[in-house]
């Protein structure tokens, strides 16, 4: 295993209570489940190199206008969604550029990618998920997914 | 003083702002640009003292900013503010002659220590 999940854990409570300032707890590990009915955005930004795999910060919508209003330093109700896309797609390249870090070998992070809404699925070539992990700030709960490309998928795709 | 803050996350130069004024930079001149190439015409026509740039960003990114400063003499301190902490990042910015890396996310502290006397 490149990382673990108690690494995820720290780059995330470092990134929420260092840029946001915001409380932060670990729920551990959860099953796929989806709880945002009443709006979603995921940051989403890939890897590829040494390891291939993208990473998905699950938020809903509420909490999302919550962290960009501290971005931008303005209350909810001011904030646009472009300034909502800007602040969820910031926060994953933050996680997964600290996560890019604790891998061996050249890797290159994509720009952040941002998704509104709850029903999509996320296709990285021939991949799997590893890594689903739950976060509760202030009542909202967060996901972080790690999805990596098999070694199959890699060779086929190479 | 002009100092240029360039990052694609309009939210992440809100941030880094925000941190050089509670630093004791509050009485700069703040510019901004979105990526490299308006990066690069801003430090021809501001000619700040100091640019803090992102590492990945659309059009040209943050090293690449950097080798066109070198390239054409603009005279100006460049260091990166990024989540791009690797050591193999760290070792291609400071070859290419970058004045610092601040890896995101940053404490002001940490921004304070890393950009040193102004």
């Amino acid at each position: 295993m490149t990382f673990t999940s108690q690494q995820l854990d720290g780059i995330v409570e470092n990134m929420w209570t260092t840029v946001l300032d915001l409380p932060i707890q670990s729920l551990g590990v959860i099953p796929p489940v989806v709880n945002n009915e009443d709006g979603q955005l995921t940051g989403c930004v890939h890897i590829t190199g040494a390891w291939r795999g993208a990473m998905l910060l699950e938020c809903p919508t509420a909490l999302v206008r919550r962290a960009a209003s501290i971005f931008f330093e303005m209350t909810a109700e001011e904030v646009t969604d472009a300034e909502l896309g800007d602040a969820i797609g910031e926060l994953i390249n933050i996680a997964g550029g600290n996560v890019k870090a604790l891998i061996s070998g050249p890797t290159q992070l994509s720009l952040p990618t941002v998704v509104e809404g709850v029903h999509y699925r996320v296709v990285v070539g021939s991949s799997r998920e590893t890594f689903r992990l739950a976060y509760d700030c202030e009542g909202a709960r967060m996901t972080l997914r790690v999805v990596e490309v098999d070694s199959v998928g890699r060779r086929s795709a190479s | 003083m002009k100092i240029l803050v360039v990052d694609d996350s309009k939210a992440m130069r809100m941030i880094v702002m925000r941190t050089l004024r509670q630093i004791g930079l509050g009485q700069a001149t703040f510019l901004e640009a979105g990526n490299g190439v308006l990066a690069l015409e801003a430090i021809k026509a501001e000619h700040p003292d100091l640019v803090l740039a992102d590492w990945n960003m659309p059009e040209m990114n943050g090293i690449d900013l950097l080798r066109n400063v070198k390239a054409q003499n603009l005279g100006v301190r460049l260091g990166f503010v990024t989540s791009e902490t690797s050591e193999e990042i760290k070792s291609l910015a400071f070859g290419e002659g970058a004045a610092f890396l601040v890896s995101k996310p940053f404490t002001p502290d940490s921004l304070k220590a890393a950009i040193g006397d102004i």
